[in-house]
Order: structure tokens, then C-alpha cells, then sequence
């Protein structure tokens, strides 16, 4: 089934170079990515392994010094694409002397949104990110979630096809990241594109279809999430209400089969998940 | 082109607000106040005009109220150009340092507006500083002598434009260079702009070729802020006629655009 590809690279390189045009950093090295409409693309690697350059690449704001960058056919610096693409950068750097509305307002008269459609978009997209009674506030009294909130609130102001998150749970508390993951995952429902960078990796397992492992500039890895983190000799069977003597005998059964037993116990819980119940139960019982 | 204003709304909400600006604007209030109300001269009144002519003014008093419009307009000039380079200079490489470039640039809007933006955020802080003090000045003058002074407006207006060419200078030089180069590099200028008459004296008079040159392109390239400088014609109460007028502001209006293209053109292709 052929999909669409709605960011290309080809040989995408970048040389940061000193003032007299030394080689200083080869921060990108031939990298050969396609992200498909409607996924959510997760960029892994260690700090300094050319994951903010790729999205600087992607967005327009940086040039390669060789390769290609294509976002929906395109140079990512035609200005005419930048109303598709929307970024919220790891910090939501903010004018700290303007409030949620005025900072919304500014970007909605920079998209041309007109008067009512302006004052739509913006009371929507506050509801969403849930600042709708903070929105006369100064973003400079903002808590850092409060701020993530705002930058995920300019880019679902511009409703765009392609969205770029750089680091976009980093700093947050659990309850924090699942509503961004919460947003992402409605993204991708919403039929959007969504690129996502990250070093938490629990978070990106999440919610990821496909990812691309940068190490040192270069393209280590790329595959589905189901392809790279299968372990394909390996079975993983879930059960309730296993009697003792039933289990006895499955395990017996294994050894008879040839089967390795590796381990055989009580599954645990995710600590997130647990978080979350645990917090939303003390919310109701008040 | 509405993101032009847009951009230099937001450009002038930040300048406007921030404290050096009104430390600034507070101080060259005071010295303005103090410039007009100072009793300067404290020799014997002697007539230098004609009584016959029906002249009130005795020759000290009217040295007087010169002076102090001399030190108020330089008062505005001094204080106008300090707040314009500590607010011009900062702003792109506050954006680039605060990272709200990033998710600017994102938007669609064209560079070229974006610098223009930044240069029209600027203008508005001229525009909102100047009439300003020159109200302060005007109504310390008029308590003090009676008089308003219609040449007066037209220096003012002159120093609008000589700021405006001032702030374009320092938007072009923002889009490549660290604040504190700039601010530096700027006041500099702005010295030197009121020097071109020696610069091109000492062109026209050299015999050294490679000087000559030198001090030709320096002539030709450093703007002539002595073109905007009416404080003579406002001490000799001479009328500024409408075409000096007109070629001040054709001047400043070609200046300004030359240092905006560079600026754009520099900016298209800067990397954040």
C-alpha cells in the first residue's frame, strides 16, 4: 500500500563550521529519512546525536550544507508550507510580557486568521491545553507544564498537517506527559503528521508507529515500533485466574515442547500507570 | 504586510517596557525641566534689539531662552538616542538568545517582514518618546517665557528622522552582531554622523590617494546627522523652509531603506 510522504531527506548532511570555515561538527551525515502521512515518527539519540538540528532542518529555520530536505514536495523554507507545519519547541519560549490570550492572538494575525475565526480557534484550542482560566495571566507566572501547555496551544492554533515536537515531555510530571501524549495520539487520530523527538524512551514506546535512531550524525536505525522491539523467539501469553496445578501443568507442557522458560509470575503494573489511578482516585474522593 | 504591524507591535510592547527605557525617559525629563528653569545668565540685561521696533525680549533674557531650548532639544536628542540603542540593539539577538525566533520563523511570514517589523517596533518607541519630552519641553517653556515655537516642531521633527536612520542602522546591525557590538558600534556612528563636514574637508583636502578614498567612502557611507541638526535656525528663530524639509526626509527615507534591504538581504539567509 503505497502512503504518502509528507517529509523527505536525502543525504542530509550538516557542518557546523568555525568562523574561518573549519570543519568544527559534522552534526548530520547523509541521513536518508521518509516520514508517511498520519504517523507519528519519533527521532531517538543521545544528547548531541543530531536530533534538533534534523527538526531545525525540517522546519526551515537551518540550511543543509549538502542533501535535501523535502516537507510535502517542497523546500521547507517556502512560506506558503509553513501554515501546514507547526513546532513546538522543547522550551515554549514565550514573550513573558504577553498573556496566553495576547500571545495567541499574535501568532493567530500571523497565520491571517480573521476576527471571529481568531477568537474561535484561540477559545478552542485553551479549552484543549486547558488554560482557558489562566488565559489573562502573564506567561511569565507560568509553571513550566503551564508553558508546554501554551506552545502545544500555538501549534493547534494553526490546525497544520504536520506537526514537529521537540522533546515534548521532557521536564514534565507524569500527569503532564500523559496529556501531551494524550494530544499526540488525538493528532494522529485527527489524520495529522506528527514528528516527535525525544530521549525519554518510555514515552516514545507509548505512542510511536516508527523511529529513527540518530547516533553521532548518523542514521543508525529506522523500523516500526512493533518490528524493532519484537523479540521474535519469544512468547509472552497473559492469563487470569490461573489455578496452581493449571500452571503447573503449562509448564510442564513448555519444557516437554522444547520451550525455554525464561519467567512465570505476577506481571507488574507501569509506575505511570499506577501514578495516574492513584491521583485521579484522590481527585474523586477529594 | 499586516504581520509587518503586528510584528512591530509586539517589537514595541517589549522596547517599551523595559526599565532602562524609562530610567532614561525620567532622567532627560528632570534635565529638561532643569535646562528651561535654570537662571543661566547672571549678567546685566543689555538691549541687543531695537525698542523702537516694539521688541520686549532684552538680549540676555532672549540668550536665555535659547540656551535653554539648545540644552532641551539636546536634552531629547541625548536621552533619545541612548534609549534607542539599548532597545533597537536587542531585539533580534534577544529573540535568537530566547529562542522565540524559533517558533516565529515557523509562522509564515517573510524575514523581510520580520526585520521590518523590528525596525517599525522602533519607530513607534521614537514616536512615543520624542513627543513626549518634546511636550515636557514645550510646557516648560511656555511657563517660563510665554512662547511657542514653531521651529521648534520642525526640529523635532528632524530629530525624529535622524533617530529613525539611527534605528535603522541598528536593526541592520542586530540582524549579525552581538548587543553590545551594536550598541557601541551605533553610539559611534552617531558621533561620527555629526562630524561628516571634517570627514569630507579632510577628503577634498588630502594628497595621500588611499586616504582620500578612505575618507571619501567614509563620507559617502556614515550618515550626515548634521543635515538633520536645526538648533541654529531654532537660536536665530529662522524660518525652516518646506523643501529643506522635504530633502532632510527624502535623505533619511533613502538611508533608512538602504540599511533595511541590507538587513533583510543579511537576515534571509542567518541560521538560528
Amino acid at each position: 500500500m503505497s502512503r504518502n510522504v509528507v517529509v523527505r531527506t536525502i543525504d542530509l548532511t550538516k557542518v557546523y563550521r568555525t568562523f574561518w570555515g573549519k570543519t568544527h561538527v559534522r552534526a548530520l551525515d547523509k541521513v536518508n529519512l521518509e516520514v508517511y502521512e498520519g504517523e507519528i515518527f519519533a527521532l531517538l539519540g543521545p544528547n548531541g546525536s543530531g536530533k534538533t538540528t534534523t527538526m531545525k532542518l525540517l522546519l526551515g529555520i537551518m540550511f543543509p550544507t549538502e542533501g535535501k530536505v523535502e516537507v510535502f514536495g517542497k523546500s521547507p523554507r517556502d512560506v506558503e508550507i509553513k501554515k501546514d507545519v507547526g513546532f513546538m519547541p522543547e522550551e515554549s519560549y514565550l514573550y513573558r510580557f504577553l498573556n496566553a490570550d495576547e500571545t495567541l492572538t499574535f501568532y493567530a494575525n500571523l497565520m491571517g486568521l480573521d476576527r471571529t475565526e481568531r477568537k474561535r480557534r484561540i477559545n478552542e484550542v485553551l479549552e484543549v491545553v486547558g488554560l482557558t482560566e489562566a488565559r489573562r495571566r502573564r506567561t511569565r507566572e507560568y509553571s513550566k507544564g503551564m508553558s508546554r501547555r501554551i506552545g502545544m496551544a500555538q501549534v493547534l492554533l494553526k490546525d497544520p498537517k504536520l506537526v514537529i515536537l521537540d522533546e515534548p515531555t521532557i521536564g514534565l510530571d507524569p500527569m503532564g506527559a500523559r496529556e501531551i501524549k494524550d494530544v499526540t495520539l488525538e493528532l494522529k487520530r485527527r489524520g495529522k503528521t506528527v514528528i516527535l523527538s525525544s530521549h525519554l524512551l518510555a514515552d516514545v514506546q507509548d505512542i510511536c508507529d516508527r523511529i529513527a535512531i540518530l547516533h553521532r550524525g548518523n542514521l543508525v536505525t529506522t523500523d516500526s515500533v512493533e518490528n524493532l522491539l519484537t523479540i521474535e523467539d519469544t512468547w509472552e501469553i497473559v492469563v487470569r485466574n490461573l489455578r496452581e496445578d493449571t500452571r503447573r501443568r503449562v509448564e510442564q507442557v513448555i519444557r516437554e515442547g522444547g520451550g525455554e522458560l525464561q519467567s512465570i509470575g505476577h506481571p507488574r503494573e507501569s509506575l505511570e500507570s499506577l501514578f495516574l489511578k492513584t491521583i485521579k482516585e484522590k481527585d474523586i474522593r477529594g | 504586510m499586516k504581520n509587518i504591524w503586528h510584528l512591530g507591535v509586539v517589537s514595541y510592547k517589549d522596547s517599551i517596557r523595559k526599565r532602562i527605557l524609562w530610567v532614561f525617559l525620567i532622567f532627560s525629563l528632570i534635565l529638561i525641566v532643569f535646562a528651561v528653569a535654570l537662571e543661566v545668565m547672571s549678567l546685566e540685561r543689555s538691549s541687543v534689539f531695537d525698542k523702537t521696533a516694539g521688541l520686549e525680549a532684552t538680549g540676555a533674557e532672549a540668550t536665555e531662552e535659547k540656551m535653554a531650548k539648545d540644552m532641551g532639544i539636546a536634552s531629547i536628542a541625548i536621552f533619545a538616542v541612548l534609549i534607542l540603542l539599548f532597545t533597537a540593539s536587542s531585539q533580534i539577538p534577544e529573540e535568537v538568545e530566547g529562542r522565540t525566533l524559533y517558533t516565529l520563523l515557523t509562522f509564515p511570514i517573510r524575514r523581510r517582514y520580520y526585520v521590518l517589523g523590528k525596525f517599525l517596533g522602533q519607530l513607534l518607541v521614537v514616536l512615543t518618546i520624542v513627543p513626549a519630552m518634546a511636550v515636557i519641553l514645550y510646557v516648560a517653556l511656555f511657563l517660563k517665557y510665554g512662547t511657542l515655537d514653531a521651529v521648534m516642531l520642525k526640529g523635532i521633527y528632524a530629530l525624529v528622522l535622524q533617530l529613525a536612520v539611527l534605528a535603522s542602522v541598528s536593526v541592520m546591525v542586530s540582524t549579525f552582531a552581538p548587543v553590545n557590538f551594536n550598541i557601541i558600534f551605533c553610539f559611534i556612528l552617531f558621533l561620527a554622523g555629526h562630524t561628516t563636514g571634517y570627514i569630507g574637508t579632510a577628503a577634498r583636502e588630502t594628497g595621500v590617494l588611499p586616504a582620500k578614498w578612505a575618507l571619501t567612502l567614509l563620507y559617502t557611507v556614515i550618515p550626515n546627522f548634521e543635515y538633520f541638526n536645526l538648533s541654529s535656525e531654532l537660536a536665530l528663530k529662522t524660518n525652516v523652509s518646506f523643501p529643506y524639509l522635504l530633502s532632510v526626509t527624502l535623505y533619511a527615507l533613502v538611508y533608512i531603506t538602504i540599511m533595511l534591504t541590507i538587513a533583510a538581504a543579511v537576515f534571509r539567509d542567518r541560521q538560528v
